[in-house]
């Protein structure tokens, strides 16, 4: 599969890491965003990050260096723009500089010059653009370069007594301990998320309800809709759970080390079975974790004990869970069959799913397993995760334009870029699942993951089937 | 600030890409590969554009599938290139490339990553255009560092002129051959309205395009550019205007074929100076060996004359409305002149013009003097922290405004062209005028 690293771009976009590290604080919302670099280049990552509703029409800025300042530097440009920043009436919470690849070559010092600004926010500069990698390495050195700033010294005080169940961090805006012991105990932190992701709001959404179903409440979405003095509350959660390892396995290792925060990467929860496996997998960690207190505390408590009453208590936990997966399944079964009795159930003779790698992960269990037959899937990453050695990767330079090579009578899950060499001559169902994302419109809250993401999927799959049944 | 605008664009000047540019000259020419010596994401900016433009013309339903795209590849200059030069990889990439995509010709433009380092590309280009035995056009642009986009677009069509053309001894003319005319520049392709408007104004004339210089012209084409008897500059704005001519020159240098120059044809007024001009230049064009006669009241009154017809669908809905045009910093090549003919043109009655709070005192003054040319009486105010507009009026604005429930026309950055250009922007005006309800609306006029 391997093959040469060049690639048409008609055929394939790449964003980089300017837009990567601008994804990452857009969600961010007291955080600005100051492109040291090309219009174009601005345009262009502002054009890939911009979401409704982030309003990264006032928060992403550019320097406008001319390009006489490749030679005589941005010093001018760049404290201008940041003295435009200290007349704003809320002053930011964060303020991320990054130069594009051209200006990260002729060695501006950028936090000596930062340094002489009038901000008094932290100011995040980092040397960014095509040079340094893609947009998930752009995402992936912004957030940790983040995180190293965050002064996690007092609130890792409160983290130790959290479990003596004493818990009180005003400043987080927690709830006491005893009340989170007997309301749901657990809370994790959700990280390795994107605003810009598609479907990303959406999706998160729906893992926070599973999760409130099973007693677990999220802490913090890393890098999602919140504000700087969040982060502190970071280290407040039991557990870190990754979503998107492409962007923040690295994250997760450090706040392992630095915070001593245990994390896991279980395969996004698309599907039902996908679903419960995904929160067996987070409620198994934390009592894993639990345990491993409690034996410190009591050391006379056998593994083999704690292991039954452990597994005992996440059925238990599950419960819940499980019952509404259960009626889940019955309910489709009764919408779903008399439409099978007229059309049979949904078929296609090939079927591509192109997304970034956990994407991708996630939906080949859930097509694998549950949602839908097909005589072949052939699985493209936007990414350069090396998660699966028979996925096709853009970055990696495989041969993947053969793999788009779909016949007819195929269904496509991937984004824009896909649609437009796949689609136009062929009979191709096609849905969205990943940027960039055709012109189209949605209105409604959508998830793809968990139950209600599951709904959508099979009510996507089995009305894509019976188009292509007419059309095809 | 009273009025939410989307996006403040600090914008003094524009500094934009030359690889797109390059792009833009070869990216339908028959054969050719487009090469960018940069990261992998610099053609990302290309798409992004090429999208942009897709869907703006699949929206006026003026897309057509072009006969060829050519393949853009980058080569990948990455960290450790910037430290080790880049050239080898240029190399190797040319060699994929051939062994790919057989192309009849690879065009190699730089980023300015490459600029930085400062690798020989065009040594690199050389070498492969001896080893391979097809043409390797090197264009000596480096992103934004020099030249921007139209600076990548005429060293393109530059280098296509030396490398594909050639200066045609042509037999005396007779008067029975149409003059053969050439289009230089591109706007939105060949099914683009601005294009056809173009082509209206010259049939109007009894003439027709012979080819359209670079974006769609295959080698065979450009081959035979050498015979057209003068070339006509597709224009946008001054700065585009003045970057084409400079290809019109070097055709004209190299060839020996003369240009009609005239400012774009935008508005009435434009519309009638570009005609007139273009009537001048075919009665004094190699003496009009062709004698044409030129009825030039009867091509005026026959534009006219459509523009009328065009406007009449809309014409009693939008003399009933209230417009406010609401003004705001614009890049200073831009003359925004045409809106005011525009709207008077159509006598449509301007209730209110607001100068936004971004517009530096320079601009309010040139603002001013152009809409009392038009609208004496029209009221115009700055705005302040009490400043709204008003849910009922049609908004015709120059950038963006954040309030949901506002029915707003943004400008377009490019003037549209000619008469026809006028009537699809009453179109536009007419579509909000048509929406019910408190429902906000942001149309773009392009």
């Amino acid at each position: 599969m391997a093959g040469n690293s060049w690639f048409n771009h008609n055929e394939c976009l790449q964003s980089c890491a300017l837009a990567g590290a601008a994804a990452m604080a857009a969600g961010i919302t007291d955080a600005y965003i100051v492109a040291n670099g090309p219009t174009w280049c601005y345009f262009y990552a502002m054009k890939v990050t911009d979401r409704p509703g982030l309003n990264l029409g006032q928060r992403f800025l550019c320097t406008y260096p001319s390009n006489g300042a490749i030679v005589f530097g941005t010093e001018k440009e760049l404290l201008q723009t940041l003295a435009d920043l200290t007349k704003l009436p809320k002053a930011p919470g964060l303020v991320l500089v990054e130069n594009s690849c051209a200006f990260s070559l002729i060695g501006d010092d950028l936090s000596s010059i930062v340094s002489e600004s009038d901000l008094t926010c932290p100011i995040l500069t980092m040397d960014s653009g095509g040079t340094l990698g893609d947009f998930w390495a752009g995402y992936r050195k912004a957030l940790l370069d983040l995180l190293k700033l965050v002064d996690f010294q007092n609130v890792e005080k409160s983290a130790d007594t959290k479990k003596n169940g004493k818990v009180h961090n005003e400043e987080c805006g927690q709830e006491n301990g005893n009340d989170r012991m007997t309301k749901s105990q657990y809370t994790v932190n959700l990280i390795g998320c994107s605003v810009t992701y598609y479907n990303e709001i959406d999706d998160l959404a729906e893992l926070e309800r599973l999760l409130k179903i099973v007693g677990i409440d999220v802490n913090l979405i890393l890098a999602v809709n919140h504000n700087m003095a969040d982060l502190k509350c970071l280290s407040q959660a039991d557990l870190n759970v990754v979503i998107h390892p492409e962007l923040s396995h690295e994250v997760a290792e450090w706040l392992l080390k630095k915070l001593a925060m245990p994390y896991i990467e279980p395969v996004l929860p698309y599907g039902l079975e996908g679903t419960l496996t995904w929160a067996h997998e987070i409620v198994t960690a934390l009592m894993k974790q639990a345990h491993a207190a409690g034996s410190q505390a009591d050391e006379s408590d056998t593994l083999t004990k704690s292991d039954d009453r452990d597994e005992a208590q996440i059925e238990i936990r599950l419960k819940p869970l499980t019952d509404l997966i259960q009626s889940e399944k019955a309910r489709q079964f009764e919408r779903t069959k008399e439409i099978q009795r007229l059309c049979g159930e949904p078929w296609f003779d090939s079927v591509l799913v192109s997304a970034p790698s956990s994407v991708v992960r996630g939906m080949e269990r859930a097509l694998n397993d549950e949602w839908l037959d097909a005589g072949q899937f052939t699985y493209v990453v936007h990414d350069d995760s090396k998660s699966n050695p028979d996925y096709y990767s853009y970055v990696q330079g495989h041969d993947w334009q053969a793999a788009l090579q779909t016949g007819e009578n195929g269904l496509l899950l991937g984004s824009d870029q896909e649609r437009r060499l796949c689609v136009p001559d062929k009979h191709i169902a096609y849905q969205t699942i990943s940027n960039p994302e055709p012109a189209e419109i949605v209105l409604a809250e959508r998830p793809f993951m968990g139950i209600r993401g599951h709904r959508h999927m099979q009510e996507i799959i089995w009305n894509l089937y019976i188009h292509s049944l007419e059309n095809g | 600030m009273a009025v939410n605008k989307r996006r403040f664009i600090k914008d003094k000047v524009s500094y934009s890409c030359s690889m797109p540019g390059v792009w833009k000259a070869v990216a339908h020419s028959e054969g050719c590969v487009v090469v960018y010596h940069a990261p992998k994401a610099c053609a990302h900016i290309t798409e992004e554009m090429e999208r942009n433009q897709y869907f703006r013309m699949l929206a006026r339903r003026e897309y057509t599938n072009p006969p060829y795209t050519a393949p853009l590849i980058t080569s990948n200059i990455a960290k450790k290139e910037s430290i080790f030069g880049g050239s080898q990889l240029l190399k190797k990439c040319l060699d994929y490339v051939v062994a790919t995509y057989k192309p009849r010709y690879i065009v190699v433009t730089d980023s300015c990553v490459a600029g930085v380092i400062g690798d020989d590309s065009a040594a690199v280009c050389q070498e492969a255009e001896q080893e391979y035995g097809i043409p390797v056009l090197h264009v000596d642009c480096h992103g934004f560092l020099d030249g921007e986009y139209y600076g990548g677009f005429i060293s393109a069509a530059k280098l296509l002129i030396d490398r594909f053309m050639a200066k045609k001894e042509l037999p005396n003319v007779t008067s029975d051959q149409p003059y053969k005319v050439t289009l230089i520049g591109e706007k939105d392709g060949p099914g683009s309205m601005a294009i056809q408007q173009f082509c209206a104004l010259i049939e109007d004339f009894g003439l027709e395009i012979y080819k359209a210089f670079p974006g769609y012209c295959s080698i065979e084409d450009m081959q035979k550019i050498g015979e057209s008897d003068f070339t006509v500059i597709l224009g946008g704005t001054q700065k585009a205007y003045a970057y084409l001519r400079e290809i019109a020159d070097y055709m004209n240098e190299k060839l020996g074929i003369s240009h009609f120059a005239s400012d774009y044809p935008i508005g009435w007024e434009g519309t009638r100076r570009w005609l007139d001009d273009f009537s001048v230049f075919l009665q004094n064009f190699k003496s009009d060996a062709k004698n044409h006669k030129i009825e030039i009241e009867a091509i005026k009154a026959n534009v006219w004359r459509r523009f009328e017809e065009g406007f009449e669908p809309f014409k009693k809905t939008l003399q009933e409305a209230s417009i406010v045009l609401s003004l705001g910093y614009i890049n200073p090549n831009y003359d925004l002149s045409w809106v005011l003919e525009w709207i008077h043109l159509g006598n449509l009655s301007l209730a209110k013009v607001v100068i936004l709070d971004n517009v530096p005192e320079t601009q309010q003054a040139m603002y001013r003097t152009m809409v009392q040319r038009f609208y004496p009486e029209t009221t115009i105010v700055l705005e302040t922290a009490d400043t709204v507009l008003p849910k009922d009026a049609l908004i015709i604005t120059t950038q963006e405004l954040a309030e949901p429930f506002l029915r707003q026309l943004i400008l377009p950055c490019l003037p549209p062209i000619g008469m026809a250009g006028l009537v699809q922007m009453y179109r536009k005006l007419f579509m909000l005028a048509r929406r019910r309800g408190e429902r906000g609306i942001v149309l773009y006029g392009w």
